[in-house]
């Protein structure tokens, strides 16, 4: 029993631990700080997105707040239509909504678009760039540019975005002009929907679709070698990244209640980016567990040294570059890998097997 | 090994510092239903948020606020503050990020219960605000110079409104520089909305628009803008180009031939602070609109430029920001002191109405209805890298957020939409 | 036809601009593989160092040039030694450590000079080309983008040094076989490349003034351009430069700005479908 419990991927205590944190967090806070716990949950899907696209795949997105400004705006701007044209609309003199704003006029229907629409872009970029043999760094650095043109162009058409703006006073998922949720309740919609996206991630992960990911990230040559098509992999995996990267900004706008192109540009492509480094890649607790502790450090930690803070962020980031370069959570699975090499005797490998059956009778198919 | 316990501490400090940083009280409702009566109590510090970003992009203009708040309030609680109740004022940064904004905020109002805010620097970071403020009835006092068009329950605008800048200074530049104007701005909601009610002062003023341009924010090559407006034939350029691209956008006018002489800059988006960054070779001659410049040659100007000098060596100059926060944070000491309990919103907003206090650009005045201030127009040439004051209004003008010249419909209703219509905020 | 053809020589500064910001990264990049996410900052590590030069010692504009190069090479070396040779194997961690980089060096600006900061323009006033008005300091830029880059072919090409870090690049187990100090050799050719960035941002400020925040404008431009021309490809890295800042110029002269970034960037990611190496890639093992 033992044996078998020390088996037990390390990371997944934190995950469990994580989840019992998560659920009694709005006992103890101000609801302001569950507001915020809400946002940073959908950060932290916003974080599993990427980490299937760069941690299983090992694709770096320098632009995937791209993907998560879509979903956002679809879901701001339906609730700017909801009781007729909206004030930034007039004052361009539009003088009624625009044809292809008219679907988002529920919020249900707007967020299914908000999903929709960031999947078929990543599916169409990924075409463009993965059909070619293009490298790993190119497609970072073409991400990196869509992150300035998109946030450039959100600008461009304030016309029907608001520009720099931004759009404000977004509802919590109020439907037909009803009340919109709790701040509360809110939260544990978004956390149960983190949940499940955890859980589909660790199941993509461990599916066929999962390994093969990995397998291009390892060696995508040799994965060429045995018949795959590794470019169509690479697409299927950024469209459902995308369409995550989407949720997440699906949910993170009414949570905000607002989104304006600073959480679409590339500081915010970026952060993601730092979120998984420190949680660390490739295991998906690393981005759950970055995401929560970057913000709440920065938040905390502003609220301290109103005028350092970015600098000691600056610091730690690189303390942790070279002291944890597997990341908080990486660097503690890999402990356990290797207390578990070195320790455990034949003996126990069989327990361990049986383990790790009980698992994946759980997790995969 | 060692790394075990690093990794141990850094666990333990999240859930730590989380917890540690929430507060300990689980009273989830919002400050203000509780404990209104014991907080009036003599003695107890009034507390006051202040709101300005400390890093970012936006930082390099609101640095000089947050001095003037901390100036402010460090005067007014010399002077004996509020009724004998000092005011304690919190700096919270927002790192020029409007979803921070929204954070920071709703820290000052839930958990400092702050009984109003001074802040926000742009728009958007404003906006980003509005929802907070009207959920849990509080008050922000913002001291920029703004676009209008939005009138918040919850807001007292400080800074001067478009027609504020333009309604002398336009038909001025018609009748001295020229009839044909071209209108160049950052593109954004604040010069395009500014210079829609520029294109009407201007026809009504018997001028021609000859040329309309927005440049990106934080543009840097005017290059195209220069040729097209040496294209139009302009006699001058109206400018909206905020922040850093004035920069560039001044050194790259006289850099292509176009002369400051013979078809000036006239903005109404500068700053000292930028200025110095122009260099007087570049900046001469142009003209410029702010209710207050540094360079105002009055006792209570002077007095106020000295004693902030004096205060802050850190690199940073007064400017019609510094000013304006600087004035915020007396209104709202002036409205706290009409105000048997600093905690009650509503009639700390209703104090506010017809508020007077002498600035440092002169007295200025909370209109009595639109939550706007009344504030002085002045337009000076720059000569020498300083702003040389060519007019000032006798007094202040009057706030119009819905300028009459494009809403004559508002014009009988103190320039405004009826408070609860939609157009009024983003609801 | 006149504003046409002025346009075309307004984008061959904006070329030359783009050009000269961009070698210091296509030799970080390029030759040693390291997404240098500070390339900004070191830009505008070097615009502050022509700031301190001109306008608080008042020294010459051009010495200023130089100095700007050689406290941004050093600073580069240092980074390198104490930063990026222990991430050389390890793509990822360099992009993060350069962005932590970025962060401190953009902090440590903004606390310094919290306001942005004027240099006098060296070479003011304009000369007029059969109607078409030029200002005398595009002309120094484009010359000094078309000396830095033959003076880099050369060092590349020509000069023992050069033809080590092509060596480097090409294998460097083979290279270290040798007896070539690789580890010198790599603190070098970053501490160049860092220089150039000095270089770039002592072009940049007389123009742009000097900010804290000045840096982050060039960062896409930069990578953008390197993609297009092909990694390692000095020549490549003109003509995109050339292409990319002709491109934006003209077509924003019929549009504006922002159309014409984005049309730009539509065009470079249909390049990349059928160019996916650059325009001028050099074939690679």
């Amino acid at each position: 029993m033992k044996s078998k419990l020390k088996d037990f991927p390390v990371n997944h205590y934190i995950d469990i631990a994580l989840l019992i944190f998560l659920i009694f967090f709005p006992l103890f806070v101000k609801t302001f700080r569950v507001e915020m716990m809400s946002r940073y949950l959908c950060f932290a899907i916003f974080a599993l997105s990427l980490d299937l696209l760069w941690g299983y795949t090992g694709l770096l997105s320098l632009g995937h707040a791209v993907l998560f400004g879509m979903g956002g705006y679809m879901i701001g701007i339906c609730y700017q239509i909801q009781n007729g044209l909206p004030a930034f609309m007039t004052r361009e003199g539009l003088t009624q909504i625009p044809w292809f704003y008219i679907p988002l006029k529920n919020p249900i229907a707007a967020a299914a678009i908000g999903i929709l629409i960031p999947a078929l872009f990543a599916m169409l970029l990924g075409f463009f760039m993965f059909s070619s043999k293009i490298k790993g760094v190119f497609f970072t650095i073409i991400t990196l540019a869509l992150a300035q043109i998109f946030s450039e162009f959100i600008i461009n058409v304030q016309k029907y975005t608001n520009g720099f703006n931004g759009l404000q006073g977004v509802k919590r998922f109020a439907i037909n002009g009803g009340e919109q949720l709790g701040k509360v309740q809110y939260y544990y919609i978004v956390l149960a929907i983190a949940v499940l996206v955890f859980i589909f991630c660790l199941w993509l992960s461990r599916s066929r679709i999962g390994k093969i990911a990995t397998s291009i990230r390892e060696n995508e040559a040799r994965l060429g070698f045995f018949g795959y098509q590794s470019s169509h992999y690479k697409i299927l995996i950024y469209t459902i990244s995308g369409a995550l990267a989407g949720l997440a900004g699906v949910l993170y706008t009414p949570a905000t209640s607002s989104i304006t192109t600073q959480d679409i540009g590339v500081a915010a492509s970026t952060a993601v980016v730092v979120w998984i480094a420190v949680g660390g890649r490739g295991n998906l607790t690393g981005a759950v567990f970055g995401a929560l502790f970057i913000n709440w450090a920065q938040s905390l930690l502003s609220e301290h040294f109103s005028s350092y803070w970015q600098l000691i962020l600056g610091g730690v980031l690189l303390a942790i570059i070279f002291f944890i370069p597997n990341g908080i959570i990486g660097q503690i699975i890999e402990l356990q890998r290797r207390r578990t090499v070195e320790g455990v005797k034949i003996k126990e490998q069989s327990n361990a097997n049986k383990g790790a059956g009980l698992w994946r009778q759980i997790f995969s198919r | 090994m060692k790394m075990k316990r690093i990794i141990a501490l850094a666990a333990s400090m999240v859930l730590m510092a989380s917890l540690a940083g929430c507060g300990s009280t689980s009273s989830a409702s919002a400050a203000k239903s509780s404990g209104s009566s014991d907080s009036s109590s003599d003695g107890d510090p009034i507390k006051v948020g202040v709101l300005f970003s400390a890093t970012g992009s936006t930082a390099i203009n609101e640095k000089t606020m947050t001095n003037a708040c901390i100036m402010a309030f460090d005067e007014i609680n010399a002077a004996g503050g509020i009724n004998g109740r000092k005011i304690e004022y919190i700096h919270e940064d927002y790192a020029s990020d409007p979803a921070k904004c929204t954070e920071k905020i709703k820290k000052l109002i839930e958990q400092d219960e702050v009984v109003a805010t001074v802040g926000c620097c742009t728009s958007a970071s404003r906006q980003a605000t509005l929802t907070t403020l009207k959920d849990d009835d509080s008050l922000l006092i913002y001291p920029t110079y703004t676009e209008g068009e939005e009138i918040h329950p919850n807001v007292i605008y400080v800074g001067a409104m478009p027609n504020q800048q333009a309604v002398d200074f336009i038909p001025y530049l018609l009748q001295n520089i020229g009839k044909k104007v071209f209108l160049v701005g950052s593109d954004y909601v604040f010069p395009k909305t500014c210079n829609k009610e520029a294109k009407a002062l201007i026809e009504q003023n018997g001028g021609e628009v000859v040329g309309e341009e927005y440049a990106p924010l934080g543009q840097t090559d005017f290059s195209t803008i220069c040729n097209k407006i040496k294209q139009s034939g302009a006699d001058l350029v109206y400018s909206t180009v905020v922040g850093e691209s004035n920069v560039s956008f001044y050194k790259d006018y006289k850099q292509y031939g176009l002369n400051p002489e013979t078809c000036p800059i006239c903005t109404i988006s500068i700053e000292e602070s930028v200025l110095q960054a122009i260099g007087t070779e570049y900046s001469e001659g142009n003209y410029a609109s702010m209710p207050y410049f540094s360079s105002l040659d009055a006792p209570a100007s002077k007095e106020f430029v000295d004693k902030y000098n004096k205060k802050f060596n850190d690199g940073t100059v007064v400017t019609v920001l510094t000013e304006s926060a600087y004035s915020s944070c007396y209104l709202l000491a002036e409205a706290l002191k009409k105000v048997d309990d600093p905690t009650d919103t509503d009639a700390l907003i209703k104090a506010f109405n017809g508020l007077e206090f002498d600035a440092p650009q002169g007295k200025i005045k909370v209109d009595d209805y639109n939550h706007c201030t009344w504030v002085y127009s002045r337009f000076a040439k720059i000569h020498d890298g300083k702003f040389d004051i060519i007019y000032s209004s006798d007094k202040a003008i009057r706030p119009e957020p819905w300028p009459a010249v494009l809403y004559p419909q508002y014009k009988d209703t103190n320039f405004m939409p009826d408070w609860d219509d939609p157009i009024c905020y983003p609801q | 036809m006149l504003t046409f053809i002025s346009q075309i020589i307004n984008g061959l500064n904006q070329s030359a601009v783009l050009l000269i910001a961009t070698l210091g990264l296509l030799i970080i990049f390029g030759l040693m593989n390291v997404i240098n996410m500070a390339h900004g900052e070191m830009i505008m590590v070097g615009a502050f160092v022509t700031y301190i030069a001109t306008s608080i010692l008042n020294i010459p504009f051009l010495i200023a040039l130089v100095l700007s190069f050689v406290v941004t090479a050093l600073f580069g070396a240092l980074t390198e030694v104490t930063i990026i040779k222990k991430l050389y194997s390890k793509p990822t961690e360099t992009i993060l450590a350069t962005y932590a980089l970025s962060i401190i060096l953009k902090e440590i600006a903004r606390i310094i000079w919290p306001l942005s900061q004027n240099v006098n323009m060296p070479f003011p006033g304009t000369i007029s080309l059969g109607g078409v008005i030029v200002p005398r300091y595009n002309i120094f830029v484009v010359i000094m983008a078309i000396l830095l880059l033959t003076f880099t072919i050369i060092f590349f090409r020509f000069t023992k040094f050069g033809k080590k870090i092509g060596a480097i690049t090409q294998n460097r187990q083979m290279t270290e076989c040798l007896g070539i100090k690789t580890s010198t050799i790599d603190t070098l050719t970053f501490a160049y490349g860092a220089g150039l960035a000095g270089i770039a941002g002592c072009i940049l400020a007389p123009t742009t003034g000097v900010s804290y925040d000045m840096g982050s404008t060039y960062l896409t431009d930069s990578f953008m351009t390197v993609v297009v021309g092909g990694v390692q490809s000095l020549i490549g890295a003109a003509f995109s430069s050339t292409i990319i800042g002709e491109g934006r110029t003209v077509l924003a002269g019929v549009s504006n700005d922002t159309w014409a970034k984005i049309m730009i960037f539509l065009a470079v990611i249909i390049l990349i479908r059928f160019k996916p190496e650059g325009l001028f890639a050099k074939e690679r093992r």
